[in-house]
């Protein structure tokens, strides 16, 4: 353990946290619309991963080809006391890097609970971004052991984007973690492919850490166990992007649904409710706003996410993004956007007949968007809108799935 | 002896770097046809990866014998004329795939600083344009400044970026302070 703790005071990992740590805090800060959702901060760091696995398996490299390997020629391989624990440095290095990643999310997690958000539910987040760092830290370590010192660096980092390209074409590479840049309401990550990715990325780890430790030896079955570990890292490299499931990182939540207030009532998961109140606020006011028109008949709204239709039962779909509540108000422009569409038209995803249902859209919006600002009375309904909105009414409703 | 001893590392160093814009060109074709689902992102990263990989030799990476190699002119200019070749290629493959001129000029502006930096600093070539790259890409995560970085690329003209890296090979080939 000693010498574990020795590399994390005087490795170079300790000069990486604090660059990662102000790299995160300024990416996170850039995108502020997270901060009533954890889940959606915590996912928007993991997209940083991309370019913090290269970095984390070029400093591992430098560590390990410059300062551990130099010692090693010096005392003689017998002066590490386990064969493993020439992968100390690269260790060292990854702490570090979870470290910067725990104290953005903790910094995350305050900024949430001060402005009452929803705290974590997707908790295959925190494996899914550091078993890639511990990939990148075996790919620095197996650099660092082979490579000349010069090339060490470079070689880990080219590794570590390689093998991000190479897995690209089925899927998510290794080194990188699967994100969002936007709200996870309605969404879940499936466990079955957060486990696959895991393990997958942790199998690749582990044969390239075997390798570099066989390359310490002296002699024996090297050769043999050296092929081994590159064919268990390259099928733990594609394999997880290559599983045939479905393209989508996310599924539609298996939660079960609640609702908050009436006329009308607004639905979502139940881990979500306490950000639906605001909306509901704002829709309720403006059925007040548009008594006596076509435009407050849903008695419900249901959140409704990837195109997924089939458990409306009459409620008009709505397109939740935390980002458009602010102030405990549900904006304007959301909330036209929702009363316009009473039913998803499945004409819609037709380029022939989407253009007259967007046409159609484009006259009752503004409209809508005058009568919530007060600006309008809201009766009589003038023509040309009462017409657009008939269109968007009498399209063929989407009761089902896209796809 | 010495002129095949660069011709072998030239090699090598071209062999690497025609991987990583093999690598690029596949990611840039899949994102032409819009198979994969975040190419773009990738395609940065790797650039510094092909930038990295065409320079990485210039230096003793390999052997300590290729020192001896760097120590005349010619066989720099030859070593450059590698890298230079390698960047045009990937250059002319980018123009033809109608891909967008800021990752040209980003390419082309790494490898000049690859180049200057051994010039005149007599580092290894990396240890600017990996910094420098990664931070390049690492700062496009940060919303506004990814901005104002994209509009900054754009705002430098093609032809200029590519002459960029040619007067800077030009500069280590006539003084390596190492050599």
């Amino acid at each position: 353990m000693r010498p574990y703790i020795t590399w994390l005071r005087r490795g170079t990992g300790r000069f990486l946290a604090p660059v990662l740590l102000g790299f995160l805090l300024m990416a996170l800060f850039s995108q502020p619309d997270w901060m009533i959702e954890l889940d959606w901060a915590t996912r928007l760091t993991a997209a940083s991963v991309l370019v913090v696995s290269p970095a984390v398996a070029a400093v591992a490299a430098f560590d390990t080809s410059r300062r551990l390997r130099p010692t090693l020629t010096l005392l003689g391989r017998g002066s590490v006391r386990k064969p493993w624990h020439i992968a100390f440095p690269s260790l060292a290095v990854v702490t570090w890097a979870v470290v910067a990643y725990l104290l953005t999310w903790l910094v995350a997690a305050a900024v949430v609970s001060i402005n009452d958000g929803i705290g974590i539910h997707d908790w295959w987040v925190f494996p899914e971004v550091v078993a890639p760092l511990v990939g990148a830290g075996s790919i620095g370590l197996f650099a660092g052991m082979v490579a000349g010192p010069r090339l060490a660096p470079p070689a880990a980092v080219m590794t570590v984007l390689a093998a991000l390209v190479c897995a690209a074409p089925w899927g998510r590479g290794p080194f990188e973690a699967v994100t969002t840049y936007g709200t996870l309401t309605g969404l879940q990550r499936p466990p079955v492919r957060a486990v696959a990715v895991v393990v997958g990325v942790l199998v690749l780890a582990l044969a390239v850490a075997t390798a570099a430790v066989e390359s310490n030896r002296p002699a024996g079955a090297r050769s043999a166990v050296l092929g081994l570990c590159a064919g268990v890292a390259a099928v733990a490299t594609v394999l997880p992007s290559a599983w045939p499931w479905k393209v989508e990182i996310y599924d539609v939540t298996d939660e079960a649904y609640g609702c908050v207030g009436s006329a009308p009532a607004v639905c979502g998961p139940r881990s979500r409710l306490p950000l639906l109140p605001p909306v509901q606020a704002s829709l309720a006011e403006a059925y007040t706003q548009l008594a006596g028109t076509e435009f407050i008949r849903p008695t419900a709204f249901r959140v409704t996410r990837l195109d997924h239709y089939a458990h409306l039962d009459g409620a008009a779909p709505l397109d939740f993004d935390p980002a458009d509540v602010h102030n405990d108000r549900y904006d304007n422009d959301a909330v036209a956007r929702a009363l316009v569409r009473p039913h998803q038209c499945s004409e819609l995803f037709v380029a022939s007949s989407a253009e007259p249902l967007l046409q159609a859209q484009d006259v009752v919006i503004p409209w809508l968007l005058q009568v919530l600002a007060g600006e309008t009375a809201a009766t009589p309904v003038p023509d040309d809108v009462s017409l657009a909105f008939a269109r968007i009414q009498n399209c063929r409703p989407m009761t089902g799935d896209l796809r | 002896m010495i002129f095949r001893l660069s011709l072998a590392y030239g090699a090598i160093q071209a062999a690497l770097a025609s991987a990583a814009m093999i690598l690029l060109l596949v990611l840039l074709g899949r994102h032409m046809i819009g198979v994969t689902r975040q190419p773009l992102p990738l395609s940065w990263p790797l650039s510094v990866t092909l930038v990295v990989a065409s320079q990485v030799p210039l230096r003793n990476a390999l052997d300590p014998l290729e020192r001896v190699a760097a120590k005349a002119p010619v066989m720099r200019a030859l070593r450059a004329a590698f890298s230079l070749l390698v960047l045009a290629l990937t250059a002319a493959a980018s123009l033809v795939a109608s891909v967008d001129p800021a990752l040209l000029v980003f390419i082309a502006l790494l490898a000049a600083l690859g180049f200057t930096s051994v010039a005149l600093t007599g580092t290894e070539p990396w240890l600017w344009t990996l910094p420098a790259g990664m931070t390049w890409v690492g700062l496009q995560f940060i919303t506004p400044l990814g901005t104002q970085m994209a509009s900054l690329l754009s705002i430098v003209p093609v032809p200029v970026a590519i002459v960029s890296p040619i007067l800077a090979a030009a500069l280590y080939t006539v003084n390596d302070r190492r050599a």
